[in-house]
Order: C-alpha cells, then sequence, then structure tokens
C-alpha cells in the first residue's frame, strides 16, 4: 500500500493530538477530583448529583430548624420548671396560710410574698427567646401574651395557635405551646368539681378534701348540699330534684353520684356548699383568688369557715396546676426526643447521601493515574515512533 | 549513428522533464491539496528500414495528475458531516457547561431559596430573615437572567458567524467560478492544467467545511450546488450567499441564494458543515433552553406567588406577588398579507409545555403548530375575546383580519425569564402566616380541641370573615347558626373556604371560633407552603416540580451534548480515514520520489553515455578516414 508523505505526517499529528487530548481530560478530572466535570460527561449522573446536593442542603436546614426547635423547647421547658418550682413555693404558703396557727399578721405578710411570687410568674409567663419572641404567647409572637387588666384579673392577648417546625422531609414539631394551653386550659377544682360556701352561710361548715369516687362514678352537673337541722342535709341537682339525704356530723364526709366531699365544723339550718362540674382555672387567677382570701377580714367563724373553703379548693387547683405543668414538660420532653432523632437521622442520611454522591462524582485517583500512566506511555511511544519513523528516508542513501 | 545520438538527445530530455516532474513533486510535499503529478514517456514512432523498425527514442507526452474523484466526493461529504457534528459539539457544549456546576448552579439557587424560607419560618417575627428571603429571591432572579441574557448572547455570536459564513461561500463560489473559467481555456491548448483542478478541488473541500456541496462536472467545467441541489456555480457564473432576516424575528439571519436578482430563501435547506451545525445549534439547543428555562421562570413565579396570596403578611394583608415574569412573545410574520394581530396569555401554567408554535390561518382556519414537534395542536375556542383559542395552557385572542396562510410565531415562556424580577421591595411583606386561625372557647368545659385551620380556598371572600362553631348539645353543632349537624369526633368541618377539624368530646355549650389572623406575626404556616413550593407538581400537566423539571432540563441538554460529541468523535474518523485514503492515493511520496529520482538519474547517466558513445564512434571513423 501507497502511504503519502503528508498522510503519514497528518496521521502521526492526528494520533498525537488525540492522545493528547485524552490527557487533557485526564489531567482536568484529576485537578478537579470529579469524574463528572459537565452534565455531558454523563447526563444520568449530573441529574442525580443534582438531586443529592439538593437533598443534602435541605437535609441541613433541617437540621437548622432542628436547632431552632431545640432553643426554643428547652427554653419553655426550664421556664416551666421554674414555674413548677414557684407554685410548689406558693402551695407552701398555702398550707402555712391554712393552718389554725395563722392570724391576720401572718396572713399579711404571706399575701406580701405572694404578691412577689405573683409578679415573678408574670414574668416567666411572659418569657421572650433570643429573637424576642415572647414563649407563651401563641402565634403572635411580638405581643405581650399576659397583662395586668382593669380590675386586677390578668388578661392573656395571645392566641391559641401553636408554630411548627419542619425537621424533616414530613415531620414537624411544635416549637413552644401558647399561653391559653400552659396557663389556663387547665382543670379547676380537683379536676371534676369545685366547691364553694356562700357569704350568706351562718354555721362554721367549711369544705376540706374533695375528690371522686372514679372517673367514671362522677356524674358532671350542678348540685347543692342544703343544711338542716342538726347535720341532716339534703342533695339537690340543677332541677331541684333530690339527690341524695343523710346526716352529716362534724369532720364526716358527703359522698353523692361518686362524689366526696369532706366537711369540718357546724353547719346552722339553711347553709349550703355548692359542688358544680369543673370548669377550667387560669394560674394567675388561682393566685389572685387566694391573695383576696389572705386580704380578707374574718371576723365571724362563717367568714373563717369560706376561708377554710377557699384556700381548701386553691390548694387542690395548685395541685391540678402542677400536675398540667407537668404533663406538658412530658410533652415538651418529647418533642425534645423526637427533634433529636430526627436530627439524627438526618445525620445518617447525610452520610448515606454524601457516600452516593462521592461514588457517583468522585474521581477513583487510583484507576485515574493507572488511565494518566498508560496515556502518558502512549503519547510517548507515538512521538518516538514518529520521531524514529520520520528518519527513514531513502533519500539518506543517496550518494 | 545519428539514431543513437537523435536517440540519446530525445531520452535526455524525456528524463529530464520527468526529473523536473519529480523535483516539483518532492517541493510541493507538504503543499495541502497538490496532487503529485507524472511525465507520461511514449516511444518515438520508429523508423522502418529494409530490414525493420528502428526505434527512435522516447518523448514526454503529457503531464498527469494522480487524482480520484470518487475519493474526493467522500473526503467532502465526510468532511461536510463531521464539520457539522463538530460545530454542533463545540456550541452545545457550551450551554452545556453554564449548568454544570452542582454547587452555583441554578438548582442551587432554588434550594437557597428555600432554605431562607425555612430560616424565616423558625423565627417569622424577625427581620433579618425575611430580609434574607428577598435576596435570596433577588439572587435567583438574576441567576436566571444572567442565564437567558448567556444563552442570548450565545444567539447573537451565532448569527453574525451564520453572516460571515455566508460571505465566505459567497467568496469562494466566486473563486470556483473564476477557475472554471481559466480551466476551460487552458484546457483549449489539449494538456490538463494540473495545478488550477488541485486549486479548484482545494477550494471544494473549503467548501464543504461551511456547507453541503455536491458537483457535477461539464467540459472540464465544475457545477456546485449546496442544500438541497441549489446551485451555487454554474460553469463561470456564480450566485451570491447572503443573509436576510428572519420573517418573525429581524434580529435573526436567514440564508438566501441570489440568483438573477431573486432571493431563494435556502435556510432549512442548509443541514451540513459549520452553516448547518450552527443553524441546528441555533433551532435544537438555544431556543429550547431559552424556552425551557422560561418554563421554569413562570413555574416559579407561578407557585411563589399563588402561596403568597394564600397567606397574610407581617401588616396583616393578603400576600402581594413576590416575582413578576416576561410576557408571551408574539412575532408576527413579516410575509404577513393580513392586519390581524394576537393577544396570547398564559393561562394555565402547568398545560405549558416550554415548545415554540407556530399558529397559521389555513384554508380550513387557524392551525397551531407545536415548532419543536411539528405536531398540530388541538384548540378549543373561537380565538375572540370571549372564547379565546386555548391550548397547551395558552390562551389566544385573535383581533384584525388575517389572510390565508398568514403565519404568527408564538414563544409562550422565552422571554420570562429576561423579565423575572422580584416586585416585593419590603420584607413584612413576606406572607408566612395563615391568613386564619382557630380558637376554642376560654369557657368551654369539655376536652374538644380544634385543629390549627387548612385553607382551600385562599380567593373566597368570606374566608377572613370570623366563624363559630357551637355545640348546642355534645353531639351536635352548628356553623355560624346554620343547620344542626351530627358531630363525630374527628369530624371535618369545612365553611368560607377552610376545614377544620374538631376532635374529642366537647360539652353542650362550648364553642370554638375560626377568625383573622391578622397581628399574629409568629405564625410560620404559609411559609412552611412556601418553602416547599419547588416540589409541587405544578408543570407538565402536574407530571412534574420545578426540580424536577430543572433536573429534566439539565439532563437533557448532557444528554444532546453527549451525543454531539460522541457523534463528532465518529465523523472525525470517518473523515480523517477518507481524508488518508486520498492523500495515499493522490500525496507525494518522498521514498518513492527517491526512487524515481535515482531511476531517471541512471537512465539520465546512461543516455549521456550513449552519446558519448555516439561521440566515440564518430571519433574511431574519423581517425580511420585520417590515418588513411
Amino acid at each position: 500500500m501507497r502511504i503519502s508523505t503528508l498522510a503519514f505526517s497528518q496521521q502521526t499529528i492526528d494520533l498525537i493530538n488525540d492522545k493528547t487530548a485524552q490527557l487533557a481530560i485526564t489531567q482536568a478530572q484529576l485537578s478537579s477530583g470529579l469524574k463528572v466535570n459537565s452534565p455531558a460527561d454523563d447526563p444520568v449522573a449530573a441529574v442525580h448529583i443534582l438531586q443529592i446536593n439538593q437533598a443534602l442542603a435541605q437535609t441541613a436546614q433541617f437540621g437548622r430548624n432542628a436547632d431552632a426547635a431545640n432553643a426554643r423547647l428547652s427554653n419553655e421547658d426550664s421556664t416551666i420548671s421554674n414555674i413548677t418550682n414557684l407554685l410548689q413555693r406558693v402551695r407552701d404558703l398555702t398550707v402555712q396560710a391554712n393552718s389554725g396557727s395563722a392570724d391576720a399578721t401572718s396572713r399579711a405578710a404571706i399575701a406580701t410574698e405572694l404578691d412577689q411570687d405573683m409578679n415573678q410568674l408574670m414574668d416567666l409567663a411572659n418569657t421572650r427567646d433570643a429573637n424576642g419572641e415572647y414563649l407563651f404567647s401563641g402565634l403572635t409572637t411580638q405581643v405581650q401574651p399576659f397583662s395586668v387588666g382593669s380590675g386586677g384579673a390578668v388578661v392573656y392577648s395571645g392566641d391559641q395557635g401553636t408554630r411548627m417546625l419542619q425537621v424533616g422531609q414530613t415531620q414537624k414539631v411544635a416549637d413552644t405551646d401558647n399561653g391559653f394551653q400552659v396557663f389556663q386550659n387547665i382543670p379547676a377544682g380537683n379536676g371534676s368539681f369545685t366547691t364553694t360556701t356562700p357569704a350568706t352561710n351562718t354555721g362554721t361548715v367549711s369544705v376540706g378534701t374533695t375528690s371522686v369516687s372514679s372517673a367514671s362514678a362522677w356524674v358532671p352537673g350542678t348540685y347543692t348540699i342544703t343544711f338542716g337541722t342538726n347535720g341532716a342535709y339534703t342533695v339537690t341537682d340543677a332541677a331541684s330534684a333530690t339527690v341524695s339525704t343523710g346526716t352529716y356530723s362534724d369532720g364526716g364526709t358527703i359522698s353523692f353520684n361518686g362524689a366526696n366531699v369532706s366537711l369540718k365544723g357546724t353547719p346552722a339550718a339553711g347553709d349550703i356548699v355548692s359542688v358544680k362540674t369543673a370548669g377550667s382555672q387560669d394560674i394567675f387567677g388561682t393566685l389572685n383568688q387566694l391573695t383576696a382570701a389572705l386580704k380578707s377580714t374574718i371576723n365571724s367563724p362563717a367568714q373563717s369557715a369560706q376561708y377554710a373553703t377557699t384556700l381548701g379548693n386553691t390548694l387542690s387547683q395548685l395541685d391540678q396546676a402542677m400536675s398540667h405543668l407537668d404533663d406538658v414538660r412530658a410533652t415538651v420532653g418529647s418533642r425534645v426526643n423526637a427533634v433529636t432523632t430526627a436530627k439524627s437521622s438526618g445525620q445518617s442520611a447525610t452520610v448515606e447521601l454524601q457516600t452516593s454522591l462521592s461514588q457517583l462524582q468522585d474521581l477513583d485517583y487510583a484507576s485515574a493515574i493507572g488511565k494518566l500512566t498508560v496515556q502518558q506511555t502512549g503519547l510517548q511511544a507515538a512521538e518516538a515512533a514518529y520521531a524514529k519513523i520520520s528518519q527513514l528516508s531513502l533519500f539518506d542513501y543517496i550518494k | 549513428m545519428s539514431d543513437l545520438l537523435s536517440n540519446g538527445v530525445s531520452a535526455l530530455q524525456a528524463f529530464q522533464r520527468s526529473l523536473d516532474v519529480i523535483s516539483n513533486n518532492i517541493s510541493n510535499v507538504a503543499t495541502p491539496g497538490y496532487s503529485r503529478q507524472t511525465a507520461s514517456l511514449v516511444t518515438n514512432p520508429a523508423q522502418q528500414y529494409g530490414n525493420g523498425f528502428v526505434g527512435s527514442g522516447v518523448s514526454v507526452n503529457t503531464i498527469t495528475r494522480t487524482y480520484n474523484e470518487y475519493l474526493a466526493g467522500q473526503v467532502r461529504t465526510s468532511n461536510t458531516s463531521y464539520q457539522r457534528s463538530n460545530e454542533f459539539a463545540t456550541d452545545a457544549a457550551q450551554v452545556d457547561n453554564m449548568f454544570a456546576d452542582p454547587t452555583t448552579g441554578l438548582s442551587a439557587g432554588l434550594q437557597k431559596f428555600a432554605s431562607a424560607v425555612q430560616d424565616m419560618a423558625n423565627s417569622p417575627s424577625t427581620s433579618a430573615p425575611r430580609q434574607v428571603v428577598l435576596s435570596q429571591a433577588q439572587a435567583l432572579a438574576q441567576q436566571l437572567q444572567g442565564y437567558t441574557s448567556q444563552l442570548q448572547t450565545y444567539s447573537d455570536q451565532v448569527d453574525q458567524r451564520i453572516q460571515s459564513t455566508a460571505n465566505d461561500i459567497s467568496g469562494i463560489a466566486k473563486s470556483i467560478a473564476q477557475l472554471n473559467s481559466q480551466i476551460a481555456l487552458a484546457a483549449g491548448s489539449g494538456q490538463p492544467p494540473n495545478d488550477l483542478l488541485d486549486q479548484r478541488d482545494q477550494l471544494l473541500n473549503q467548501l464543504s467545511q461551511d456547507v453541503n456541496v455536491s458537483t457535477s462536472t461539464q467540459d472540464n467545467q465544475v457545477n456546485v450546488y449546496i442544500g438541497n441541489g441549489q446551485p451555487l456555480v454554474i460553469g463561470a457564473t456564480a450566485s451570491t450567499v447572503g443573509t436576510v432576516p428572519n420573517a418573525y424575528d429581524p434580529t435573526r439571519s436567514d440564508i438566501v441564494i441570489k440568483t438573477n436578482g431573486a432571493n431563494i430563501n435556502v435556510t432549512s435547506d442548509m443541514t451540513g458543515g459549520t452553516l448547518g451545525g450552527m443553524l441546528d445549534f441555533r433551532n435544537q439547543v438555544l431556543d429550547p433552553a431559552q424556552s425551557q428555562l422560561g418554563l421554569i421562570s413562570v413555574g416559579l413565579a407561578s407557585a411563589v406567588n399563588t402561596q403568597q396570596a394564600a397567606g397574610i403578611d407581617l401588616n396583616g394583608n393578603a400576600g402581594a406577588p413576590m416575582f413578576s415574569v416576561g410576557g408571551v412573545q408574539v412575532q408576527t410574520s413579516s410575509q404577513n398579507g393580513g392586519n390581524a394581530s394576537l393577544a396570547v396569555t398564559r393561562s394555565n401554567v402547568a398545560g405549558l409545555t416550554g415548545s415554540d408554535y407556530i399558529l397559521a390561518d389555513t384554508a380550513g382556519g387557524w392551525q397551531l403548530t407545536n415548532k419543536s414537534t411539528g405536531a398540530v395542536v388541538t384548540m378549543t375556542g373561537a380565538g375572540t375575546s370571549a372564547s379565546p383559542f386555548v391550548a397547551d395552557g395558552m390562551s389566544i385572542v385573535v383581533s384584525g383580519t388575517a389572510s390565508v396562510s398568514d403565519k404568527f410565531l408564538i414563544r409562550p415562556t422565552a422571554a420570562a425569564s429576561a423579565g423575572l424580577a422580584v416586585t416585593l421591595t419590603d420584607p413584612s411583606q413576606i406572607a408566612a402566616a395563615s391568613p386564619i386561625k382557630t380558637a376554642a372557647a376560654t369557657t368551654n368545659t369539655g376536652t374538644g380541641t380544634i385543629s390549627a385551620p387548612t385553607v382551600n380556598n385562599p380567593a373566597n371572600p368570606l374566608l377572613r370573615n370570623a366563624a363559630t362553631i357551637t355545640f348546642p348539645t355534645a353531639t351536635t353543632y352548628s356553623v355560624n347558626g346554620g343547620p344542626s349537624l351530627a358531630y363525630n369526633p374527628g369530624t371535618q368541618i369545612s365553611a368560607n373556604g377552610w376545614t377544620v377539624t374538631i376532635s374529642g368530646s366537647p360539652a353542650a355549650g362550648d364553642s370554638f371560633t375560626v377568625k383573622d389572623n391578622a397581628g399574629a406575626t409568629g405564625d410560620n404556616t404559609n411559609a412552611l407552603a412556601l418553602a416547599g413550593v419547588f416540589d409541587q407538581k405544578g408543570l407538565n400537566s402536574g407530571a412534574d416540580s420545578i426540580n424536577s423539571y430543572l433536573g429534566r432540563f439539565v439532563g437533557n441538554l448532557g444528554t444532546v451534548t453527549q451525543q454531539a460529541q460522541n457523534d463528532a468523535s465518529a465523523q472525525k474518523s470517518v473523515n480523517t480515514s477518507d481524508s488518508q485514503a486520498l492523500s495515499n492515493a493522490s500525496g507525494v511520496s518522498l521514498d518513492e520520489e527517491a526512487a524515481n529520482l535515482i531511476k531517471f538519474q541512471q537512465a539520465y547517466q546512461a543516455a549521456a553515455q550513449m552519446i558519448s558513445v555516439a561521440s566515440t564512434l564518430f571519433e574511431s571513423v574519423l581517425q580511420a578516414a585520417r590515418g588513411q
């Protein structure tokens, strides 16, 4: 076969060019450390790489959201723990005030201390987070949730919403609880019913501890215990129908429709004790009621009995409030757990994603360097061959 | 004796001529397009004597070039294919590289926006994260604008190169026509003008780089046709190839051949060479990329704006649109006879396809054709403002009167990215909150709870009106004093465009409210939905989300580029082997020339020796005569 000189050198130049181009590609891969440098290198892998990068960024974002949720939840947890401690102290003071030894002076001293506790409770309920958002105002996070309204009652200005933060693809977690849920929506009395004695009572009967035999036995409703002479009593319901009758003696317990009401003192004929299905209390209201009772004047046995009833009721309400706050803390704890789990599963997902990303886009250095060596040898061989063969010329032999 | 001398002289002359030809071959060993030449030797007519015919030496009959017409045609064909795919691959790779970086590309931009919205959702009432959302929105808009203006730049560059290639073709055509007439003249002498022929073949080869060429030979002159057989050179006459503004888009060039003063548009016939590569790049990569990128902009703006409208901002107002996009591009053909004009709007984002369309007035009425697929698209409606044509997410109103065969180019999304802008300037206007909220009455005694509301229809005018759900008994409820309905725990209640779920056991007399959420600056309900809009399947008839559409866009671009690159490298090896075959047939081989050189040198020396012998013989006759 005839080979033209120009074609021969052109062919060699083309060959060397091709080999140099391949070497350049391997070199670009080695210097970037990536085997896919543009979508055209591997379109399927390129799209996959985009998706994985997106998933990685999203997982990182969920991690940040989890941190934000954790910050607010631990803030809530410690605030509620402080409130529980505060209520425990209030409960101790109430027990002290309810003991027979408490005279007007000590009651006034306790009332003063309670005023301080009330201020502290307001402060805690109006806690803000690092961003200046109130923890307990629901979704109206820039509105101070609790303030003293007209007549001294504490007013809630937040709403009943709860903010959810996204900590996983589909997982959302509430980052606090609203003030209505924490401070206001607490069962009143003993959780099933409340008891009151009216100021019109003339006897010394007061309500001690109350309970229900069982939650299912208790028939909700509004009942009135009316005393006759010598401790005889009649329990009537809202429709004035008689539910139960009996005779009471000092320190005895009146039971009807699942309710157990233990009483102290001696009722005068016509004295009444009201028993009502519990609605909800608000911690501030309970404290205000307690302070008002402590500051009230006690001149008669009837007033003393009413005072005792109020304090007894307050003690039940404080117990309810503390157990309610414990429940709230438990849900906060479970949410912290959920957030932590979400975050750690996000971290392990990140590791897996990075592994597949690396498999898709990272260069296998060993094989790339091997390829580089082979290509280098090929190029050198092509160059050497050309240099050698181009020396062969018949002209050299013409003398 | 005289024969010996004259034979020797004829041989000397013939061998010298042969050596001249060899020296010319050696001189042109590196000249591209040079075909090796051979002096063809013939014996001179013999003289008849009584005792037979005696040869009378040698002479050079003609000098021919070694050339293979078939191989040359092969080279031109494969060169045209290679140049086309190489041009296309090189251009496509530029666009492909725009979207190459997965960490700074468009998908990273989308993710950064979504992350900024999530950060805002963690603390919606603080202004810094809101500002970041707006900044990321700006960055995203600028990124899309940057891509579209880069595509425009490529389009402009391609257009300039198309124009200069057209000029180049005209220039080559003129040179071929001149050579044709010179060759005809020279061939009149009866000898082939080898070097002119080489020049002409070389020009044909150059022409085949620009465009697909076919030839026919007639009386030593070559006729050249380009494209689909349009005559470029006939004998000594060359036509001019030029550019004219495209009928739809005057900023673009179409290719025309000017023959006898008439312009024949041959754009669609230019399928080979760099010209074909550039036209294909424009039609198959640039235009679709522009339109598909536009669809991403439209989808982005529509998804974000819809979600904005579903929420309320820090000031309690319904969310204002965050993005604005460029409108539908309608280009009227300059050849239209009627005065009809179109008003086209995007009526349904999910219906848009990212393709361009031609709307033509045919004898059978208006017809819409998808420009990428060539398929006819069925339209509903009558084209009037009361009943517009509706097809593929577009709504088209025709006004004025059209003549039959009038045409319009409709590019529903091509201009969208260029017009993408962030219209929201105040960070407080980002609608992070739900427009409504729910609450249980504080006097409730039951254990019933109400869920956060779901907004089904943000456009319901009653949406933000307060509504009360009351429970006259523990098992029945009514909404706003409406009819009494049976309650079961978990019942979904819908009214005024919202749905809520009440669960637990409400007591008789309990009530719940759904009301305006203005002031709930800490609410992130709508922000969470906003962070997820890029994964909502709102494009391509609900088959694609913005993220998945972007993935397919980048993947398609990569596939097209990869195929073009593979094509180009395959075509290159075909072209290389064709060129080598031709070069091996007609090129100069130095070794061959060296051998010939030695051959003729020796022959020349032998012929010279003949003259010397003749001289000696003559001398001996003279001496014999002198000696006597």
